[in-house]
């Protein structure tokens, strides 16, 4: 529940912290607007303002939150178009739990991913999951964590995920989960492979993921069924599923 | 809004209900992208799933099933996999629901389409129970479909024989039990995972107890002594909270016989000789044994006091008075096989509180579910006691109480055969010779007022106990009243009677009675057409064999030796034939053993005449030995299809018998070649072979006269040290049986050249 806390002290003893951003917190009785800081032991949000000369603070638990309304950092753009790992690892840093921590994070992830340092981009991923353990399966965070764990070789650790995925994600999350079981499947490469690769994954996701939201892992898993079908010697249903990723451009 | 959703799916349920099945599929996904996952959406997944099905059974086209059916796969994971998740409970449950109806029309769809599946699509239903099970934890039905399947599983596998491979398998019959070993073991895995499923997922669930008792049971079948000890100890964790106090000690008394299981277990692997710490293994499991004793001495003085506690309702005094039975005979039956002394406790301790636990047993169940087995006990335990008046008396008050029992019948002879067996075991000529006489006693009083209570084949087996007594008399009678009493039906019987009589003479060395015995057994057609006719042939080779070694007269000492090789023959093609009716299984190796005995008897032969002064004659058994053996090695050496190493226990004693007797054999004559040619063969095969002394002592002979080595062999190196003239091998009384290597060169006309007989029973 929210706590109130009211500060008696002088406003100079009272100084925001270093990882505490300017921000809106919307709840069912309606928002406020202060400095905000994620407190990871307690695993919650306190938001500071004024009232007067006096601070005020306030908990909220992530459950309380319908919306956390946090402005995009100055420098998040130009660090993900210059790939800047440093700038987007001070984000994540600074903005964890803040919202920002997670596309900084993701992009963080993949450009480490492209750099074949999986074990930098693993790292980086685990602290945001050991905040919000649904980060591991759904949001965009997920994907990339899957990349770093099929690069590292963690196969139990993926196919928990992706099985939590395909269950508990969100409906693009449970796709893309699908999708990128169906390549660790397919990476046997032989006619059962495929197979198993079509009915656990490609297939269901062309098939029950029609929704528009799972449109991008529905184009994917089109593709990959296309070529899948040609390995196990059904090349005109490949074709078929050809036709229709490119109509899904 | 619901109205609307529900008009989406409606068009598609027409198309349905009127078996458009692909108009309804096509529709059904239209509305499915739209609302993805409400109930209705459960409903259409399921519908569009059986179209596919039914397009499947219902069409001629190959190409399109199998489409259809990786589609209809991928549509039912779908289901089975999504819906198990979510938050609305009676979509879960909706879901749920239609994965089971699915799975079910699974099995139909395989049976009919049966012959069309690719390899893995059969087992289709089951992979779909599996994905229900992983899946839908929150489902009601989940615990009891995984505690069904496990119990499925598991009784396929206890309802198939567990074969014991041993040493003397054939390497075809060992493949073929092992065979069957890994499927069950396989069932007993598939029930393990199904109960752990239950243990893991659902561990609150009524079924999630009874799953771990049975995961004990599982893991016990499979030789895992740990694991079933280990979920024993979580069952009985389980039933101590909550459960009523009779609940617990059955749970606990289970977990005993776990413990003496494992002890008794322990003590058969110490007495196997391969192991290096045989003492440790038998101690910690006698130690085990007696941990086992106590609890369920524990267990019957426990259950003692609530039978004998007024608050105790009736029926459960019942219930604990059936523990308090099992507690009493177990605690007896372990001390009765425990054979590892402790510092403490030596054998006559261990048999002196058998026989107190027994008992007390029979004092309180003089007729309890176990009082059969415990009087039986206490006269075989008091028999070995040197008591016989006591062994008696358990055995008459076993009369009395089960008076028309089997056990019963058989109480006194079997007393009288232990007794016999117990004077094997003693060195003291006194003691032996009395307890025999103690034996022999009982059988008389058998053969004298037994006349409605024994059958005939009860006789059978006095006679051959009192073989062994050495109560040759006694055995003529009792085979006499076998023969006498046994009907015209029973000429197995009658067989064994004979025979019985003839052993007696063998026993006596009573060659010549025993040679007339066996002869007129073998002239009775009713009597040569049975199995047993098998053990005449055996007799009669060694018989015949002995009589040839003393014979002086040439002419009738050669037809003994013709007679012996003459009954091996026959023995060999009676048990070729068997095997190839089915009738019995009589393996290899037990057959080429008595190929060799042929071989011997020409050895024998071979001695004798030399002794006789007969060169010729020698020397023709020689050849006949030589070419005997020559066969045999020549079918059953090692090859590049079967390998040495493939080779079981007997088959290898078999192949090093006839390398030694070939070189021994041609020992004393000019094929020095040979004799390191086989000699050679002999060494890379049984390097350390209990004849390799005899053997290489032949090739270092042979060499100093000028022999060379074969390819590949070096002479052995050592002394030459003067052999025997010609070393034969003694006639070696084997087991009989079948030869299939190929038939001897044909051997001197003897008196009689018995035929092979079709066999008949």
């Amino acid at each position: 529940m929210k706590k109130l806390i009211v500060l008696t002290l002088a406003a100079a003893c009272v100084l925001p912290s270093a990882w505490a951003v300017q921000g809106t917190i919307k709840t069912e009785k309606g928002q406020m607007k202060g400095d905000i800081v994620w407190k990871g032991a307690s695993k919650k949000y306190e938001l500071t303002y004024k009232r007067g000369s006096t601070d005020v603070s306030a908990e909220f638990t992530p459950a309380e939150i319908e919306k956390l309304d946090i402005p995009k950092p100055a420098n998040f753009d130009s660090c993900v178009q210059n790939r800047n790992t440093a700038g987007l690892k001070k984000i994540v840093q600074d903005y964890r739990m803040l919202t920002w921590d997670r596309p900084a994070g993701n992009a963080l992830v993949n450009i480490y991913i492209s750099q074949s340092k999986a074990q930098d981009a693993y790292d980086i991923a685990r602290k945001m999951i050991d905040d919000d353990q649904t980060a591991a399966y759904k949001g965009e965070l997920a994907p990339a964590y899957w990349q770093a764990l099929l690069a590292l070789g963690k196969k139990p650790q993926l196919e928990n995920c992706l099985k939590k995925a395909a269950t508990d994600g969100d409906r693009l999350s449970s796709a893309r989960a699908l999708v990128m079981r169906g390549d660790v499947i397919a990476q046997a490469d032989s006619v059962a492979a495929h197979r198993q690769a079509l009915v656990d994954a490609y297939l269901r996701v062309a098939l029950m993921y029609t929704d528009p939201e799972c449109l991008p892992a529905r184009r994917e898993a089109l593709q990959r069924a296309a070529a899948s079908f040609k390995k196990i010697g059904q090349e005109s249903r490949g074709e078929d599923m050809k036709n229709l990723a490119q109509q899904l451009q | 809004m619901e109205n609307w959703i529900r008009a989406q799916f409606q068009v598609a349920n027409e198309k349905y209900e009127e078996g458009d099945w692909e108009g309804a599929i096509k529709d059904y996904s239209a509305a499915l992208a739209n609302y993805p996952e409400r109930k209705e959406s459960v409903s259409a997944i399921e519908r569009i799933a059986e179209a596919y099905m039914n397009m499947i059974v219902r069409s001629k086209d190959e190409q399109k099933k199998r489409g259809w059916r990786l589609d209809l796969e991928a549509v039912e994971g779908y289901l089975g996999e999504r819906f198990g998740g979510v938050k609305d409970k009676s979509v879960m449950i909706a879901a749920g629901d239609a994965v089971l109806r699915l799975a079910a029309k699974e099995k139909d769809v395989s049976a009919k389409d049966a012959h069309q599946l690719e390899e893995g699509e059969r087992d289709r239903s089951k992979a779909l129970y599996r994905t229900f099970l992983s899946s839908y934890t929150r489902h009601t039905q989940a615990p009891s479909l995984a505690a069904a399947f496990g119990y499925e599983a598991q009784k396929k596998a206890l309802d198939m024989d567990a074969p014991e491979i041993t040493a003397d398998d054939d390497p075809e019959s060992r493949a073929a039990k092992a065979k069957v070993l890994a499927e069950r073991n396989a069932l007993l895995e598939e029930a393990l995972d199904f109960y752990g499923v239950l243990e893991s997922r659902f561990p609150k669930s009524s079924n999630a107890e009874g799953g771990i008792f049975q995961m004990s049971v599982c893991h016990e079948k499979l030789g895992n002594r740990e694991k079933a000890i280990e979920y024993m100890k979580k069952y009985v964790d389980r039933v101590s909270q909550g459960k009523s106090d009779l609940a617990k000690m059955k749970a606990q008394m289970n977990l005993a016989v776990l413990y003496q299981k494992d002890g008794f277990a322990l003590i058969a692997e110490a007495e196997d000789s391969s192991v290096t710490n045989a003492a440790d293994l038998a101690q910690r499991g006698t130690m085990q044994c007696v941990k086992g004793i106590r609890e369920f001495m524990g267990f019957a003085k426990t259950a003692k006091e609530r039978i004998e506690n007024p608050g105790v309702a009736a029926k459960e005094k019942e219930e604990y008075g059936m523990l308090r039975e099992g507690a009493l005979y177990l605690a007896g039956d372990c001390w009765n096989r425990l054979k590892t002394p402790t510092k403490k406790l030596s054998l006559e301790s261990y048999r002196a509180q058998a026989a107190k636990n027994f008992e007390a047993y029979v004092e309180e169940y003089p007729k309890g579910r176990y009082a059969k087995p415990a009087y039986v006990k206490l006269g075989r335990i008091y028999s070995q006691s040197d008591d016989v008046e006591k062994a008696k008396s358990a055995l008459m008050r076993l009369k009395k109480a089960f008076p028309d029992s089997e056990e019963a019948r058989k109480a006194m002879p079997q007393l009288a055969t232990s007794l016999v067996e117990y004077a094997k075991t003693l060195s003291d000529a006194d003691k032996v010779a009395k307890i025999r006489e103690q034996a022999c006693a009982i059988y008389a009083e058998m053969l004298e007022n037994g006349r409605n209570e024994y059958r005939p084949i009860d006789y059978v087996h006095a006679g051959e106990i009192l073989i062994e007594a050495e109560n040759w008399n006694l055995a003529g009678d009792a085979f006499a009243k076998a023969e006498s009493t046994a009907g015209t039906n029973q000429p197995t019987v009658v067989a064994r009677a004979r025979l019985g009589r003839a052993r007696s003479f063998v026993a006596q060395k009573n060659y010549v009675e025993a040679r007339e015995s066996l002869d007129e057994f073998l002239e009775d057609e009713r009597m040569k057409n049975t199995l047993v006719a098998t053990n005449a042939y055996d007799m009669l080779s060694r018989v015949a064999l002995e009589q040839g070694l003393k014979e002086k007269d040439e002419s009738t000492r050669r037809r003994h030796f013709g007679k012996a090789i003459g009954a091996v023959k026959n023995l060999t093609a009676i048990w070729s034939r068997t095997n190839e009716l089915g009738q019995a299984r009589v393996p290899r190796w037990q057959i080429d053993r008595v190929t060799l005995t042929s071989s011997d008897i020409s050895m024998a032969q071979m001695e004798a005449e030399a002794n006789f002064g007969n060169r010729d004659a020698a020397d023709k058994a020689r050849t006949m030995a030589m070419q005997k053996l020559q066969t045999f090695i020549m079918t059953r050496e090692p090859t590049d299809e079967k390998p040495f190493d493939q080779y079981g226990a007997r088959d290898r004693e078999n192949l090093e018998k006839a390398y030694a007797d070939m070189v021994s054999v041609l020992s004393g004559t000019g094929f020095l070649d040979e004799i390191v040619k086989y000699g050679a063969a002999y060494d890379r095969y049984f390097p350390n072979g209990a004849r390799a002394a005899e053997v290489h002592r032949a090739m270092q002979e042979a060499y100093a006269k000028g022999a060379k080595a074969p390819d590949g062999a070096k002479a052995p190196e050592g002394e030459v040290t003067p052999a025997e003239e010609s070393a034969t091998a003694e006639p070696q009384a084997e087991e009989p049986a079948e030869a299939q290597t190929a038939e001897p060169a044909s051997e001197e006309p003897a008196a009689e050249e018995p035929a092979a007989e079709e066999p008949a029973e």
